[in-house]
């Protein structure tokens, strides 16, 4: 009776308990793991969905401004600024005789913001122009419109000949602006 | 040490073979496989006297015992395996037939011996020792058998209550390899081996039964190849196995008889019983003992003679079987005793009360015990139904495992296939970290719009402060201006330091000098008043859409305007205009202010 239960307790408990249970174990391993690598990757979809969505949201919002971001890039990149401010000036100016204005002075210096710290070092740029009003808001107009990361500290306004009227006379003018950059 | 594992495995494999075949479903789940032959509900009995066989057939239908007779079988056929099998399928019923359910029971009334028990197994009452340890170690209850353990020879004690004593029987069996074979697992036929002498001599203390009690019985069995005396008083006194030798009776039948009978007094008074057991009749032992008793001039007065004829035994026994029993077909008496087993009572253990009645029960029990080997092998070669059933067990839940293995198998299957029905496992890992950094860039450049437009939003442009001016000052004959001077600085100078990293206030001033008219010197007036300086502002936000010059939330406007008499009129148009003006307008933006001055923080490329 005891060599039969021994081998009953080997042959039909122990070794079967043996070769089922490794790959029952195995198995429940397996299917935990791709449970967790199909979850992973689901969430990973959901997530490559839900990002798909917010990057058509997020091109639906950059769309108006998509074609003036590279020149906005360009206008606060710090490098090569005088020559980008002149040529603003020049591109500003270029519509009108020297007649109606003319450029007399561009000094570009570096310094600080004298009005506000949180701006930091940046360029200061000193203009002067001689002309008539209507050209010369225009230019400002045209020039601020091309930079609008200059922020005007300080303007004076001098009557060169008589006139009643502010606009109806030539102008001396001083423009000092803050440039603001990116660093 | 693999030299000692492997063999034990194969030894363990070996085993787990034969348990295998033991523990079919069908066997396991019908208790009756694991009965002894005596329970089978068919029977086949054969008597064997050393040279004639009878077989006969006992069915159990409804409860009720069937009797028939039993396959042909001769002498020589107990000896060949093949042709038992053979029987034991045609009563089973084909070829194919499952044996299992067949119980041989084998009354043997051959080669039977008498032993001498050892004094320590002597007592009636040791019975229960005594039964066990023959059936292992034969050489520690018989005297004279040394060590042997001859399977072939079986040795059974029988307690002698009413003389205080156990003797021994023995019988030879030389039919066991057959029988053996036929329980192997393949085949399973249950078998028991009756001692036919004890079974005859069971049936007729219970044919005699209170006949016993009136004076002392002798029983002479007389088989053709040996005669059992049994003298009986208030219980069996002895058991005396006279062979016959090659003779039709005992060698010295009288000298053996009266040398029995002389030393329990029982001559005196005494019913000598002659029973018919083999093929002779049993008035030649008659004849021989009656002169025996003149030649050796023996006292046997009271000695009463009855010579049973078989008939008056079957009539006999037909009462308490409730039926007529057909001698033909039953062939033997001695199968009556295990068939009809509640003649001699109910109890199943031996009682060692003396008696007429205990004795009769006793005998009824001992005469169902089997010579078939018990010792320790054999009964280790037998698997119980336990271990059947625990074999059975582990072998369904082997194959329930097997089940879940594959069930497991399935749902990692089906997981997979269903995971990859989606469009989550097609989606590449490229395509996501290119999203992903698609996403990266648009979100950078999105949050640098959003910074720079905040931060680049007009707070002080040239053109605006122009046209502000036009706007507070319209072209008119009644003022002149001379100069304007505009300028940006901090809300509250004492705050500009410590608040690096703030969102800082600021005020925008407008300084206009200039001639003026009387009339003029009233519009300057007019301008001192917030609510007018406040329209112009506002205005002026709406028409050139800058919102910096909207007097909202805590943003303020004031104008302050310094008129005098211009003492140098010089020109006409100083006489026109004779004052000299100086306004200043002033606007606040407080630092909580959506268009304070911004914190720009070192911002790096998206």
């Amino acid at each position: 009776m005891k060599k039969y239960l021994k081998a009953i307790l080997v042959f039909d408990l122990a070794i079967p308990a043996l070769l089922l249970g490794i790959p029952v174990i195995g198995l429940f391993i397996a299917l935990a793991a791709f449970d967790s690598f199909a979850d992973a990757k689901k969430e990973e979809f959901e997530q490559h969905a839900e990002q798909a969505q917010q990057i058509a949201v997020l091109r639906h919002q950059l769309e108006p401004v998509r074609d003036k971001l590279p020149m906005l890039k360009s206008v606060l990149a710090g490098a090569d600024i005088e020559a980008r401010l002149d040529r603003g000036i020049s591109s500003a100016l270029e519509k009108f005789s020297p007649d109606e204005i003319e450029s007399t002075l561009r000094d570009v210096q570096p310094g600080p913001f004298p009005v506000q710290q949180t701006f930091g070092e940046g360029k200061r740029l000193a203009l002067r122009f001689r002309g008539f009003w209507e050209p010369l808001t225009l230019a400002a107009l045209n020039l601020e419109t091309q930079q609008p990361n200059l922020f005007l500290e300080s303007l004076a306004l001098q009557k060169s000949q008589g006139g009643s009227q502010p606009n109806s006379s030539y102008l001396e003018s001083d423009l000092s602006y803050f440039v603001i950059t990116e660093n | 040490m693999p030299n000692r594992v492997l063999p034990i495995l194969s030894e363990l494999a070996e085993a787990h073979r034969t348990a295998k075949k033991y523990a079919k479903i069908s066997r396991v789940l019908s208790r009756g496989r694991f009965e002894t032959a005596e329970n089978q509900a068919v029977r086949w009995h054969l008597h064997f006297d050393g040279r004639e066989v009878s077989s006969t057939l006992c069915r159990v239908e409804d409860g009720t015992l069937e009797w028939s007779k039993g396959p042909e079988v001769s002498a020589a056929d107990l000896l060949q395996k093949e042709i038992l099998r053979e029987k034991c399928r045609e009563i089973a019923g084909g070829k194919t037939a499952d044996l299992s359910k067949l119980g041989i029971i084998l009354h043997l009334a051959d080669q039977v011996e008498r032993g001498i028990v050892f004094e320590s197994y002597e007592k009636p009452e040791s019975h229960a020792d005594a039964q066990v340890a023959v059936r292992d170690f034969p050489g520690t209850v018989i005297a004279g058998l040394g060590e042997s353990t001859e399977r072939s020879a079986q040795w059974r004690t029988y307690p002698l209550v009413a003389p205080e004593r156990t003797i021994a029987l023995k019988h030879e069996l030389s039919l066991l390899e057959a029988l053996e074979n036929l329980t192997e697992p393949e085949f399973d036929v249950k078998v028991a081996i009756h001692s036919a002498p004890i079974e005859m001599l069971a049936l007729l203390l219970l044919i005699y039964g209170t006949a016993l009690g009136d004076k002392p019985h002798c029983f002479a069995l007389y088989y053709d190849r040996f005669t059992l005396l049994a003298p009986f008083s208030d219980g069996v006194l002895d058991l005396k196995v006279l062979p016959h030798r090659s003779q039709d009776i005992p060698e010295n039948f009288g000298d053996d008889f009266f040398s029995l009978l002389e030393p329990l007094g029982l001559l005196s008074s005494c019913t000598l019983v002659l029973a018919p057991c083999g093929s002779k009749d049993a008035s030649r032992l008659f004849e021989v003992l009656d002169s025996y008793a003149h030649l050796h001039q023996k006292q046997v007065d009271g000695l009463e003679v009855q010579i049973l004829n078989s008939e008056s035994i079957w009539h006999t026994t037909s009462k308490p079987a409730g039926e007529p029993l057909d001698p033909a077909t039953v062939q033997r008496p001695e199968l009556l005793t295990g068939e009809y087993s509640n003649w001699f009572g109910s109890e199943k253990e031996i009682s060692f009360s003396v008696g007429i009645e205990p004795e009769i029960q006793r005998l009824g029990i001992l005469s169902r015990v089997s010579f078939f080997p018990d010792d320790q092998a054999t009964r280790e070669k037998r698997l119980p139904r336990s271990l059947a059933m625990l074999l059975l067990s582990l072998k369904i839940g082997r194959y329930l495992g097997v089940l879940f293995l594959l069930g497991l198998a399935g749902i990692l299957g089906f997981h997979v296939l269903n995971a990859y029905r989606g469009d989550a496992m097609k989606l590449a890992s490229d395509v996501v970290s290119r999203e992903s950094g698609s996403y990266n860039e648009l979100n950078a450049s999105l949050q640098y719009v959003k910074k720079w437009g905040k931060n680049l939003a007009p707070r002080s442009n040239a053109w605006s402060v122009m046209d502000f001016v036009l706007t507070l000052l319209p072209e008119s004959p009644d003022i002149a201006c001379n100069s304007i001077h505009y300028s940006v600085r901090p809300a509250d100078v004492r705050l500009t330091a410590k608040s690096a990293n703030k969102p800082g206030g600021f005020a925008r001033e407008w300084v206009i000098t200039g001639a003026c008219s009387e009339k003029g010197r009233e519009q300057l007036a007019r301008l001192q008043e917030n609510a007018a300086l406040t329209a112009i502002f506002n205005d002026v936000a709406q028409r050139l859409n800058q919102p910096i010059f909207a007097i909202e939330n805590k943003r303020t406007v004031k104008a302050i305007s310094r008129v005098e008499l211009n003492s140098q009129q010089v020109n006409l148009v100083a006489r026109e205009l004779p004052y000299k003006f100086s306004l200043t307008v002033t606007q606040e933006i407080p630092a909580d202010d959506t268009l304070a001055l911004p914190v720009i923080a070192k911002a790096t490329n998206p």
